[in-house]
């Protein structure tokens, strides 16, 4: 789907399939597009180009939109009402309320629903987004970045409730430009940078193209030719008797051309996600 | 209260309403507290009347009322003349032009929205809430001039203050709708406020001075101020077709509001006015 505002926002040929149960991480610099994916899944925006299927259906249906659990990424509410009030009163629209699940949920995030919304903290407003979000057990929770104002501790908690949302078979869409947030939960990644998807990925996956830096001391000083030559080496680099380089995927080329020589050290550092992400993020041109 | 849209937004306007009610009752009540002076002194206010020209007269609601000093032509001149529309016109501009367009620039049309609330439910139960808004308002008239007759000797038959409460209604009902549909195309509560009150500020001013200036005479009926009192529904009773003429033409902007609603993105700020560059002339 295209849709565009005019300059630089919006998304452009947006293809996208989410499945069913899976926890997919929507990731992206801010203004890249996510917001206005998100938007459209709700219906509150509508593509130029192309369609929305939600649950099987259209999220113009009321009835898709009942299943559906939707958390704004700048969450706004009527500041004079109680938590309490809004939770019942989003409830009464759906036709389908959650007393008890939305009692529990706030318990758990250590949410005050008598509260006036107005005198809670972002922290808290984000709470109460989150809980109106999840208090109908939705079968598809979309979610705008949802950990944002939220405390370290809370964060987890966020973290442990769609593990078992994912665990009970609901399906999770979450934008995010934390990194380590999408790690920790999703799935599945897709990356959108300036209105264009630019990968969709099982993080497994993604990890396996992500550079790994080895540090490898040897006995005696090697051929640096030896390992420069070789698929997914870059930026090998040889000081003395030690050689640091970068590989992308495989490893086995590396290792199998490492152990024709007699080897003091290695290390490896982790695969760096953070290093893809950010070539993601900056685009082919640089 | 927190069953429906309607409901509810009802229940956010009770302060503002409840302070509206107070100020129309107690201002009624302070003019009704004035008739038996105006009525003891009538040469005096004659002659003073005879001091300010007609076009004044005119704006201020009192220019084709025949008789100034009965109780009727006393509340028209002093009330339905001009406060009372007003104060109609204007509470249905701010609520209509609240009714989506402010949901959306508050950024609480989104979660609104998301629930299985259709967009046809949210424009016509916020356009019910308006019009029960209204007719509160219009209780508070009704109530205030039944106490202006007890206490002060106001005395207008029942049936034509029923008549006059119930034009003021439709009025506000009329700006209001035109408000709603107004910011329910455009989603911009402060344009919307802008331009309902140029209109409603022209239209006043064209029923006002249409008896005084020949060529705005024929183009009188296109105010909805004609269809409000030219009937004078005060002194003469419901005029049947002029209330159907404020009333039709607020469910046709309900209308439009229904089917402005029904294609646009909610909670972007509406139409794009193009700003045109000023660029430096060259040398």
């Amino acid at each position: 789907m295209t849709k565009n505002y005019g300059k630089a926002r919006g998304v452009t040929e947006l293809d996208l399939e989410v499945r069913p149960g899976e926890v997919f991480g929507y990731l992206g610099p801010n203004g890249a597009g996510k917001t206005t994916t998100i938007r459209m899944l709700v219906d509150l925006i509508r593509p130029q180009q192309g369609t929305v299927e939600v649950l099987g259906g259209s999220p113009r249906d009321p009835a898709i939109r009942r299943r559906v659990g939707y958390l704004p990424g700048e969450v706004e509410f009527y500041s004079r009402m109680s938590a309490r009030d809004f939770l019942t009163y989003i409830g009464n629209l759906r036709g389908k309320g959650g007393d008890a699940l939305s009692e529990r949920l706030s318990e758990r995030l250590d949410l005050d629903l008598s509260r006036r919304i107005g005198d809670l903290s972002k922290g808290n407003r984000q709470k109460l987004g989150l809980v109106q979000a999840l208090m109908h057990g939705p079968e598809l929770v979309v979610l705008d970045e949802p950990t944002s104002g939220l405390d370290p501790l809370v964060q987890q908690e966020v973290y442990r409730l769609l593990d078992e949302l994912k665990d009970d078979g609901v399906t999770v869409f979450f934008s995010s430009h934390v990194l380590s947030e999408v790690e920790r939960v999703a799935d599945r990644v897709g990356i959108i940078r300036e209105g264009r998807l630019v990968e969709v990925e099982e993080l497994e996956a993604l990890r396996h193209k992500a550079v790994r830096t080895f540090e490898v001391v040897f006995e005696e000083v090697p051929h640096i030719a030896e390992f420069e030559q070789l698929d997914g080496v870059r930026m090998a680099d040889v000081h003395g008797a030690v050689l640091h380089c970068q590989v992308i995927g495989s490893i086995d080329q590396l290792l199998k051309a490492v152990a024709k020589n007699r080897v003091r050290d290695l290390v490896s550092h982790g695969a760096d996600l953070e290093a893809l992400f950010l070539d993601y993020y900056r685009g082919e041109e640089d | 209260m927190l069953s429906n849209v309607a409901l509810k937004t009802l229940r956010d306007r009770r302060r503002s309403l409840f302070w509206w009610v107070v100020g129309i009752f107690g201002y009624l009540l302070g003019i009704g507290a004035f008739y038996p002076i105006v009525r003891d002194n009538q040469g005096q206010f004659e002659a003073l009347l005879e001091t300010y020209p007609d076009e004044f007269l005119a704006i201020m609601g009192v220019g084709s009322e025949e008789n100034l000093f009965d109780p009727i032509g006393f509340m028209q001149a002093e009330a339905f003349g001009w406060v009372v529309p007003l104060v109609f016109a204007i509470y249905g501009t701010v609520q209509g032009a609240r009714a989506v367009a402010g949901e959306e620039e508050d950024g609480t049309i989104d979660l609104v929205m998301a629930t299985s609330l259709t967009r046809l439910g949210l424009v016509w139960q916020k356009w019910l809430a308006l019009v029960l808004a209204e007719l509160v308002l219009g209780g508070a008239v009704f109530a205030a001039l039944a106490v202006d007759s007890v206490l002060f000797g106001v005395e207008i038959p029942v049936g034509n203050i029923a008549a006059g409460v119930l034009m003021a209604v439709l009025l506000g009902v009329f700006f209001g709708s035109l408000a709603l549909a107004v910011g329910t195309g455009t989603g911009l509560r402060g344009l919307t406020v802008g331009v309902v009150t140029f209109v409603a500020a022209g239209a006043y001013l064209l029923n006002s001075l249409g008896g005084l200036v020949e060529i705005l005479d024929a183009l009188q009926p296109i105010s909805p101020f004609y269809y409000y009192d030219a009937s004078n529904p005060l002194r003469y009773g419901l005029d049947v077709e002029h209330a159907l003429v404020l009333g039709g033409l607020a469910v046709v902007f309900l209308g439009v509001g229904l089917l402005a609603v029904r294609g646009r993105d909610l909670g972007v700020g509406g139409i794009r006015l193009a700003v045109p560059t000023i660029r430096k002339a060259s040398g």
